[in-house]
């Protein structure tokens, strides 16, 4: 059996080549296929490794192992090259899947506290914030990723922006390889800002992942990190009263201004604090008992009248 | 759970109708339903009474509850106390909506009813919401909420589970290591 694998790399920032990926990637694959094509991978964007896989005997491939119930990625359209050597920059359709209201897509919850959920969008989406951090030791013949200097390795201490799923894999406790420092959000300056008035902060300016970048950064054991999950929970507490209010009480109304100066989490909370309270207005009305089209059926219908309208 | 479900748990409630035809007793899986006698009153169960008007072959008395001084009374005590009051109902916003809604020509003053019952609500959810906050802000493990009605905990049930989820999350980071 061939087992061809179609990489998804993160987003089009990141200007790898082929060679670069090679060196940096360690692959873990989701079906054991093969013992000797068995990889590791530390890059939660390999969540989006679709595997094809071809029998030889049949002349078909088949993508049944890959769309089982429980995966998460059938929105996924087909890639229909199975060829290995080619991979597509995908955080367009990650995002799009993710504000996806429809049924057809069951989403994964990001991770708690510390861990990440491997499958939760939220968190892979998370994990491509940029660190500012400082490299500890030589990387041979890695010169060409450090765009400014023309030497064939990267020496040490230089600085550089690497984005969380690469730091967090690359950063050991006896500090040999790489060394995080926090971003200006979690820092003391901040801090005080956050601690003195949660509710004025632009949290979305803040890094749309505030809250989950946050507890990530408690893994690089710097010596403030008691201070930062404190200021991440009297935040949240703070700005609470504000989204709960905003979100029961803002019925058939534009709610963007609302919303916008919110984190991914508070977003999370807000819709369903809208849900609740569109039910129950949608109840009291009388609309909750008539019948109305699926909005899947709505969809469909409509592709399917693109598709006769040349 | 759906507002839908409760107005349907709420539709076992018992109400009086007056029937216009006769019917000997009828015996149901959940209980049996008295013998119906052209004008006298027999207690029902709210589905059978609505489905009943809509046939019209009934007409409903409204429970007793459902007066326009008690209800002002019970609003002027909500407004009044901080702690939640003892509803007339555990489903009196369903019953409300739903008699008032099929049997109106019964009820007398129904928009006055409408709008204490509203009154009631919007009075009963601030002071649940003020308690949620209070709940959250103060870090509490537990709390204790009497005479909530369903309808009520319904409404606020998505928003405060997932809040307190993520509550959850950030204080587990207090707690490395586990």
């Amino acid at each position: 059996m061939e087992v061809h694998f179609i990489m998804c790399l993160s987003k089009p920032r990141l200007s790898y080549n082929g060679k670069e990926c090679l060196c940096f990637f360690l692959l873990r694959s989701f079906f054991h296929i093969h013992r000797s094509s068995q990889y590791c991978a530390e890059s939660p964007v390999t969540a989006a490794v679709l595997i094809n896989i071809h029998d030889k005997d049949s002349t078909e491939p088949t993508m049944n192992t890959v769309q089982g119930k429980q995966s998460p990625i059938q929105g996924f359209s087909s890639l229909s090259s199975p060829s290995s050597s080619k991979y597509s920059l995908y955080s367009g359709p990650l995002t799009q899947l993710k504000n996806m209201d429809t049924q057809s897509y069951m989403p994964v919850e990001p991770g708690v506290g510390m861990e990440e959920n491997f499958l939760s969008l939220d968190d892979i989406l998370l994990s491509h914030e940029r660190l500012p951090t400082r490299t500890e030791c030589i990387f041979p013949r890695l010169g060409f990723l450090e765009k400014s200097s023309d030497t064939q390795d990267i020496p040490e201490a230089t600085k550089m922006e690497l984005p969380l799923w690469l730091s967090k894999g690359l950063y050991e406790k006896k500090r040999r390889v790489l060394s995080v420092e926090l971003p200006k959000v979690y820092r003391e300056g901040w801090r005080t800002v956050f601690n003195a008035d949660p509710n004025v902060v632009d949290l979305h300016k803040m890094g749309p992942y505030y809250y989950g970048l946050g507890s990530q950064m408690l893994h690089f054991d710097s010596p403030e990190n008691p201070e930062i999950a404190q200021t991440l929970l009297q935040t949240f507490i703070g700005r609470f009263r504000r989204t709960m209010d905003s979100s029961q009480n803002a019925y058939n109304e534009d709610t963007s201004a609302l919303v916008e100066r919110l984190d991914c989490l508070e977003k999370a909370l807000f819709r369903s604090g809208q849900r609740g309270l569109n039910g129950f207005q949608s109840w009291e009305k009388g609309q909750a008992s008539q019948l109305t089209a699926s909005s899947l059926v709505l969809n469909y219908r409509k592709r399917k009248i693109t598709d006769i309208q040349p | 759970m759906d507002p839908s479900e409760v107005e349907f748990l709420a539709e076992k409630e018992m109400v009086k109708i007056i029937p216009n035809f006769s019917l000997d007793k009828i015996y149901l899986i959940g209980g049996d339903l008295g013998p119906f006698n052209p004008g006298l009153p027999v207690d029902v169960p709210v589905w059978l009474a609505l489905n009943l008007k809509q046939r019209q072959k009934c007409r409903i008395v409204p429970p007793a509850w459902m007066d326009v001084e008690k209800l002002e009374e019970i609003r002027e005590l909500e407004r009044k106390e901080d702690a939640f009051t003892p509803v007339p109902s555990p489903y009196y916003m369903e019953l409300t909506k739903l008699l008032l809604n099929y049997a109106s020509d019964n009820i007398p003053k129904a928009d006055e009813i409408r709008t204490l019952v509203k009154d009631i609500w919007d009075t009963r959810i601030a002071k649940l919401r003020l308690s949620a906050d209070s709940f959250i802000s103060q870090l509490e493990a537990h709390a204790k909420l009497d005479n909530l009605t369903l309808m009520e905990i319904n409404t606020i049930r998505a928003f405060l589970l997932d809040s307190l989820n993520c509550m959850y999350k950030l204080r587990s980071n207090l707690q490395p290591g586990s």
